[in-house]
């Protein structure tokens, strides 16, 4: 095939930092195909350097606005790591009911704003009002929800007030809990119409065998958001704190973003790398709603990542209201809750030491690193985020399925390969606006 | 009175009514906080409910449709490409479709739904920002023109 196709789809956003793909074909031959990541670096682990760790989950929640809730989570695991501060039970529970509201938040959003409108044949989210009302209404309902329930629980539907090192500042009363129940055993309906609308989606067909890494435990439960190790289907087994020999971190000169890579040149994080290296421990309802999607693990195409983030947003609502049940039948020890400035004067011990969280966040596994003095002060930070260890997977898609879709026209191709960036669910600024596109002959 | 005075009351002068007002914007992204800046700076009256919704709009929509308005005013940053503090009053079919992140629900989508439940007429208002980086302080432009819309809308729909 003699064909030429340059892609050049450039967008300068206003917020999150922005990325670019290019791709060039000479004569049928791809010549050029990456994912350029030009967001400007922020330095948030230069920010740590000297603060507490009992503020350093607010200053990491400010990383991101869509997954705040999984960086406090993972920043309060590696303070309290560092200290040998062991959680209680209930804080515990209370930490994980919220990673999973944040979990079908971001997923739902992301299958409602980003996904569907590919899928549905419209160019943005904005024209679904006229052609499918219905749906527009069913995200917004379910993103107030999830909101909603944040907004009780840890007393902001973003960057969490009452998640602190230790436990919680606040803890849900009886009402609380009977609140955020209504509100989920009310959305159950909303997920199985939403599961519905997935039935009528066709996904592309991609196929490309890669590494998928995520937390894995030797339990019964489903790790999101503590596991035993952190592993691999290509067998890795590795401890949490060996987390720099799994991502093996590698800079590229057309990316301000880190790649990374484990056994093979890639590997992908996110929700379909826990389905394929956890499945069996899903909720039974989840599990279902995967077989009447046709998913089943291992699954090695990337668009799939969208199904199975609805998988999950059917693990964690079902998840979430038996933590719920839970908490209503054996009730909420309020003498649990700590008093922030009183965590200083010995409430909890302080000493030196290394501490890493390790949280599968909405796109994949987070890690956060610190090195603490016997003050509590962060010397040293790192945090390796799920995006910059799916950039090079999503660059080594690009690089499979373009010669794949050469027979197709440009405007075809560039569809493919927006929604092949979105499947991802990139934190960077953002998938839909790759929108605008321009080819270059 | 100043020129950018007299333009503010100009461009509000298309506007019949107002009986609620629906802030938008992020205080930490510079200019985009003008909205909670001019919602904190009126109060909520028997005839004008005022509303900020911060960086998401989409928590409100059931308490605005509760109030049954006849004429919804949406005031954000936006940008236009005009000098920064421009300020300009389009209707809800012009209302831009894009938002500061793809994970929040386009305003666009927000006043279609509000129309279709409230039947009121949408109209936002649109401050052109300099900066929307993180940040705690607007400039001097936006400010100006905030503080003076802020007086504007106390003029026509407080004094009525």
């Amino acid at each position: 095939m003699s064909k030429n196709v340059k892609v050049n789809i450039e967008y300068l956003t206003r917020v999150e930092g922005h990325g670019n793909i290019v791709v060039n074909v000479k004569n049928g031959k791809l010549e050029e195909c990456r994912l350029e990541i030009v967001e400007s670096p922020r330095f948030f682990e230069g920010m740590l350097r000297d603060r507490s760790i009992f503020e350093a989950q607010h200053i990491t929640s400010r990383i991101c606005g869509i997954c705040a809730c999984g960086h406090t989570l993972a920043s309060i695991q590696a303070a309290e790591d560092a200290i040998g501060f062991k959680p209680s039970q209930q804080t515990i529970k209370l930490r994980k009911f919220l990673l999973h509201q944040e979990n079908l938040d971001s997923h739902l959003l992301h299958i409602y704003l980003l996904v569907a409108p590919d899928l549905l044949g419209v160019k943005s989210f904005v024209p679904l009002i006229d052609t499918h009302n219905k749906v527009v209404r069913r995200a917004l309902r379910m993103k107030k929800n999830c909101n909603d329930v944040c907004d009780i629980l840890v007393g902001r539907h973003v960057h969490p007030i009452s998640a602190i090192v230790g436990g919680f500042t606040k803890l849900p009363k009886k009402k609380d809990l009977d609140e955020m129940l209504s509100i989920l055993l009310d959305m159950r309906a909303d997920m199985d119409a939403t599961v519905e609308l997935a039935k009528t989606l066709k996904f592309p067909d991609f196929k490309r065998e890669t590494e998928y890494v995520g937390l894995i435990s030797d339990g019964d439960e489903y790790p999101m958001l503590e596991g035993d190790m952190v592993g691999s289907t290509d067998g890795l087994r590795m401890d949490k704190y060996d987390y720099r020999k799994i991502t093996n971190e590698f800079v590229v000169p057309h990316s301000t973003a880190k790649h990374a890579k484990a056994n093979r040149e890639s590997y992908m994080v996110g929700a379909l790398a826990r389905l394929n290296l956890n499945f069996d421990k899903l909720h039974p309802k989840a599990k279902e709603v995967a077989s009447q999607l046709g998913f089943k693990p291992i699954s090695y195409n990337s668009f799939l990542n969208t199904v199975a983030q609805l998988i999950e947003c059917v693990h964690s609502l079902e998840e979430s209201i038996g933590i719920l049940e839970d908490l209503k039948k054996n009730g909420v020890n309020q003498d649990e809750a700590i008093v922030v400035g009183l965590n200083e004067k010995g409430t909890i011990p302080v000493k030196a030491g290394i501490g890493v969280g390790a949280v599968e966040v909405p796109r994949g596994i987070l890690f956060h690193n610190y090195e603490v003095d016997d003050a509590g002060k962060i010397i040293n930070a790192n945090c390796v985020i799920p995006t910059s260890q799916n950039v090079n997977s999503i660059e080594q898609d690009m690089k499979v399925l373009v010669p794949q879709v050469l027979d197709k026209s440009e405007e075809e191709i560039t569809l493919l390969m927006e929604m092949l960036v979105r499947a991802y669910d990139p934190c960077i600024s953002c998938s839909a606006h790759f929108l605008d596109v321009k080819f270059v002959y | 009175m100043s020129n950018l005075c007299t333009n503010i009351q100009k461009v509000l002068e298309p506007l019949k009514g107002c009986d609620v007002i629906l802030t938008v914007g992020n205080a930490l992204r510079s200019d985009d906080g003008l909205g909670p800046f001019i919602a904190e700076r009126l109060e909520s009256s028997d005839k004008l409910t005022v509303i900020d919704a911060g960086s998401n709009p989409e928590n409100v929509i059931d308490n605005i449709i509760g109030l049954n308005p006849k004429n919804i005013l949406i005031i954000d940053a936006a940008n236009f490409g005009e000098k920064p503090g421009t300020v300009k009053l389009v209707d809800k079919e012009n209302i831009p479709e894009s938002s500061l992140s793809t994970h929040t629900i386009s305003l666009k989508v927000i006043a279609a739904i509000l129309a279709q439940d409230t039947k009121a007429g949408i109209n936002f208002l649109g401050i052109q920002a300099k900066s929307i980086e993180l940040g705690e302080s607007m400039c001097d432009e936006v400010k100006d023109s905030s503080l003076r819309v802020v007086e504007e809308i106390k003029r026509r729909f407080y004094h009525a």
